[in-house]
């Protein structure tokens, strides 16, 4: 299997139906490549859930997908033993979350509670239900979207739990071509329906494999650590980036590096991804810059 | 990181510290504080203006100074011109006439002086236009290396003209506050740059090099006889003129008192000037060691008597010392004295003036019968440079020389003719030559003074002297106090006369084998005819008086330096205006030459290196551009710096290969290493060429990347 080539063909699959969002879709793959877990945050109507459709539907994979509403408890998230007179014994019946791309819809509507159900899962990639632990299949990726939580009937998403992201990608309003493009298209019929898959889950399995592989040299490394520390220090945040986050910013940029189709990490990579990576993990103090700020800040003073 | 104001007013501040500080490196031009006081009264209140200005109106600070200057400057120089307080077009015309006058003093002054206004003036302005000038510098990007360079010109122009090095405080606080420039414009680099201080230390290890190697050729000026007290005794590379100025001044005052046990009043020598340009007199080396002044070889049969003088010094500061000639002994001298054997004249070492000094002098007084000078061999060994005159002495001068010493057959008689038309045919003037324009003692006034027949001392001695080497008779120009008239007091050892400041003088020696060199003075009115007395009887009296043995007359001379070879050598080399001024020229253009050429030195040395690694070839690159004003960002990428370099109009695909092979070096950890040496070079070429010229010649000349 060609690397490249079929990292473009997601790219391309999943751009029939987000018109003119190339850098978003991108970030998507990145994210799915390094084994992290995306979180799309914007108002609503603007594709959020066609993204993460379009994304799950270019690979042939089991899908599942999670409507958060506030009444939406923790064992439809996870699953839950039942009593099966028959073998009388207890049997588990999974939840949403055992598939191998999860869609989290809105999923700041949802009580803390149940949003923490998904903390363990999300992190250790498996479920634990009256003391029995599952596992959950290979690959496994959370996509969730939510709406900005000043909107209505929404729950701040816990530190806890941002930071279990990998990356936050907002895609803002299409521009006028791509809204036009998308009402001729879409007045009819759904595209996203109509994806095709373009890999299997033996080739992401190969994927993942490689962008493992990319090489990562010790002055990259010093800069992450260097980017991650200067938030620490900011005057402008009560809160900096976590050492996950550091970890995570290298899987990123491993995953961009070999979806630019190179064996070997530039700092490039890693200023690029540096916003969608660090931004939602930060906690800034009132009054000070925003946590957005604060990253192009560090960016522009941390020596490469 | 943007500047504040308060950041502006700091540079100001800055800024008008090192143009005080600058200003004590004129300490060593001029005599006590009066200027620099004055200057900073000029200084201080335009800075004052620039940093109100500039809270205001940040733009106007600089134009605003410059009129403020200019408002301080009429204050204080030419406050009679003013309306109501307000320059009008009559003070800009009085301070550039006052300017004008500066001129002549600096020309012909020796340092340090007591500086007239117009030097103190010249100085004012000079220092707050260079003052609003680096304020205005200190606001562009190129501030800092244009900054160095002014500061370091106005730290070098003094000293060579002074021979000092700058005082330490001076030396310090200008790079104090480069430095400190320096620092402000990179905060967040922390540290003082490395690159820096290497480069200061370099430039000031050649000018500690450099000065002392051109030091001889600048000291000496065509006269160097001593420091003017009050522009008294004036000395300047043009004794001749100072001696008119001082003679010409409306209140004469006593310079020294002198008692002696001769029979009548003494001329004081202080210099002897032996080479003639055609332009102007000048003391010049002598070779050989021909005991020339004749003091040692003279003729036992003539007669001589030791005549002791005693000195008082009144009111003269100088570097020589007035004696009586030809001395052979003195006493009482404080300080370190050099006796200059050519010319017997005696000068300060170091610091030592003529200043408060009294001491007496042993001279020979020597008495041939007119016979003993008339047989006087005319040849004289090793005085060629005595019969030297320029190619093109005036017809008339010639013609009056051959005319006027008739059929006399001897020099003695010559010189005599001349010297006796001279005083009666010719008046004394010290006004009419500057009336007329001839004032000087070059060729052409020599002529025009031979047509009027008016002048004062220094167109007479040059005269006779340029007449008797027409004549082939070895003559030269001696320069010094006549005899003074007053007789201030008797007593039985000697009478006590008062020299004043109009009694300096010059007249004409002249050398005869076995007598040495008899005075003449041709000036009419001033002293005495030289004659000496017919023989009587001759043998008489003679070979008595004259016992002064070679090896006494040498062991008697108790002045500190013995070695009158080296002194006489260092002490009277010829050096004119202009060259000072062209070796200031030279060292600046050495120093300003270096940095260009540590530059190119370090592109070659990275363009080998960069065979193996691209390393070398990035850093040519990120130096280039720096030069260029194109500053990399620390915390910027390769690639990021790249866009950059193309968005400046540098070719993309040699750049975009350049760039490759750094990332791959400094990031794939490790594999094959392709030579992007060609490549490099493009880059770099396309970057000049994507400069306009300014920047280019900026970047040879002075190349930023040698600061970091």
């Amino acid at each position: 299997m060609d690397f490249a080539a079929a990292a473009q063909s997601v790219l391309d699959n999943v751009g029939k139906v987000i018109d003119g969002k190339q850098h978003a879709i991108e970030t998507a793959l990145v994210v799915t490549l390094a084994e992290g877990h995306l979180l799309i945050e914007d108002v609503p109507g603007v594709g959020k859930t066609a993204l993460a459709r379009a994304l799950a539907r270019s690979v042939d994979c089991s899908v599942r997908r999670i409507q958060f509403t506030p009444d939406l408890l923790p064992s439809d998230v996870t699953g839950v033993s039942v009593f099966n007179q028959a073998a009388s014994q207890f049997e588990f019946k999974p939840g949403s979350v055992f598939a191998n791309i999860v869609i989290g819809d809105e999923i700041n509507r949802a009580s803390p509670k149940t949003q923490s159900a998904l903390l363990e899962a999300m992190e250790e990639r498996q479920v634990s239900v009256d003391g029995t632990t599952y596992p959950l299949p290979a690959p496994f990726m959370v996509v969730a979207t939510q709406n900005p939580f000043e909107m209505e009937g929404t729950y701040l998403l816990p530190e806890a739990q941002r930071d279990r992201f990998m990356a936050r990608i907002s895609l803002g309003y299409p521009d006028a071509d791509a809204e036009l493009a998308m009402l001729r298209d879409r007045d009819l019929q759904d595209p996203a329906a109509l994806l095709e898959p373009v890999v299997m889950v033996d080739d992401l399995q190969q994927m993942i494999a490689h962008v493992r592989a990319v090489h990562v040299s010790e002055s990259v490394e010093r800069y992450i650590v260097a980017l991650a520390r200067a938030t620490r220090e900011s005057g402008d945040l009560r809160l900096g980036a976590s050492p996950r986050a550091t970890l995570q910013l290298v899987r990123a940029a491993k995953a961009l590096a070999a979806v630019r189709d190179r064996e070997f990490v530039l700092p490039d990579d890693v200023a690029e991804l540096a916003p969608v990576v660090l931004t939602h993990r930060l906690v800034p103090l009132r009054g000070g810059g925003s946590a957005d700020e604060v990253v192009a800040d560090v960016l522009r003073q941390v020596p490469v | 990181m943007s500047r504040t104001r308060l950041d502006e007013l700091s540079d100001t501040a800055v800024v008008l510290f090192a143009s005080a500080v600058l200003l004590g490196g004129f300490a060593p031009l001029f005599d006590g504080t009066r200027w620099a006081v004055t200057v900073l009264s000029v200084l201080v209140p335009v800075g004052a203006v620039i940093a109100v200005v500039r809270l205001r109106a940040p733009t106007w600070g600089s134009p605003l100074g410059a009129v403020a200057a200019l408002v301080m400057l009429t204050w204080v120089f030419v406050p009679g011109t003013t309306v109501l307080g307000i320059p009008t077009p009559r003070s800009l015309g009085a301070l550039v006439d006052l300017l004008g006058r500066s001129r002549t003093v600096i020309v012909e002054e020796v340092a340090p002086i007591t500086p007239p206004d117009s030097v103190v003036l010249l100085v004012a302005s000079s220092v707050v236009v260079t003052f609003v000038l680096a304020d205005a510098v200190a606001r562009q990007t190129w501030r800092v290396p244009l900054l160095g360079l002014l500061w370091a010109t106005m730290l070098v122009v003094p000293s060579v003209i002074s021979m000092q090095m700058p005082a330490w405080w001076v030396f310090l606080g200008t790079a104090a506050a480069w430095l400190w420039l320096w620092w402000s414009e990179s905060p967040h680099v922390g540290v003082l740059p490395t690159g820096a201080a290497a480069l200061t230390g370099v430039g000031a290890l050649l000018v500690a090099l450099a000065l002392p190697a051109v030091g001889p050729d600048i000291e000496p000026t065509s006269s160097d006889f001593g420091v003017a007290e009050s522009q008294v005794f004036g000395t300047g590379i043009n004794p001749m003129i100072e001696l008119g100025r001082n003679l010409r001044q409306s209140k004469p005052r006593r310079v020294l008192t002198y008692s002696t046990d001769a029979t009548s009043g003494q001329y004081l020598k202080v210099a002897t000037l032996r080479q003639f340009n055609g332009r102007t007199w000048s003391p010049s080396p002598v070779s050989g060691d021909l005991d020339i002044e004749g003091v040692d070889d003279l003729q036992q049969t003539i007669e001589t008597e030791e005549q002791v003088t005693r000195v008082r010094i009144e009111s003269l500061r100088s570097s020589y010392l007035p004696v009586p000639y030809p001395a052979t002994q003195i006493r009482g001298l404080e300080g370190d004295w050099q006796w200059l054997r050519d010319g017997s004249t005696v000068r300060a070492q170091g610091r030592t003036t003529s200043e408060d000094q009294t001491y007496t002098v042993t001279s020979i007084d020597r008495r041939p019968t007119a016979e003993q000078i008339r047989r006087a061999d005319p040849g004289g060994r090793g005085l060629d440079a005595y019969r030297t005159l320029p190619d093109r002495v005036p017809g008339l001068v010639s013609r009056l020389a051959r005319e006027r010493a008739g059929s006399a057959t001897n020099d003695y008689d010559r010189m005599v003719a001349l010297q006796d038309w001279l005083r009666t045919d010719f008046s004394y003037s010290v006004e009419a030559p500057v009336a007329e324009g001839y004032d000087g003692n070059g060729l052409d006034v020599m002529e025009e003074f031979l047509r009027q027949q008016t002048g004062y001392c220094v167109h007479f001695a040059s005269t006779l002297a340029v007449m008797g080497r027409v004549l082939d008779v070895p003559t030269r120009v001696a320069v010094g106090y006549a005899p003074g008239d007053s007789v201030v007091g008797r007593s039985s050892s000697g009478t006590t006369y008062g020299v004043d400041s109009d009694d300096l003088h010059a007249w004409t020696e002249v050398y005869f084998d076995g007598i040495g060199w008899v005075p003449f003075d041709a000036t009419p009115g001033i002293g005495e005819a030289t004659e000496f007395a017919e023989e009587v009887a001759e043998g008489e009296g003679a070979g008595q008086d004259s016992e002064v043995p070679e090896s006494d007359a040498r062991d008697d001379r108790t002045l500190d330096a013995q070695d009158d070879e080296a002194a006489a050598a260092a002490a009277e080399e010829t050096g004119s205006s202009w060259r000072p001024a062209l070796l200031a020229i030279a060292v600046l253009a050495v120093l300003g030459a270096v940095p260009g050429v540590v530059r190119q030195l370090r592109r070659r040395r990275r363009f080998s290196a960069g065979q193996d690694s691209s390393e070398p070839l990035w850093s040519e690159i990120a130096d280039t551009a720096r030069d260029l004003g194109i500053d990399p960002d620390p915390a910027e990428t390769p690639r990021g710096f790249a866009r950059r370099l193309g968005d400046h109009g540098v070719d993309a695909t040699p750049l975009g290969e350049v760039v490759g092979a750094v990332e791959r070096d400094r990031y794939a950890g490790g594999g094959t290493v392709t030579s992007r040496v060609a490549e490099a070079r493009q880059v770099v070429e396309s970057l000049e060429a994507s400069s306009d010229r300014r920047t280019r010649w900026l970047a040879r000349v002075m190349p930023r990347s040698l600061l970091r």
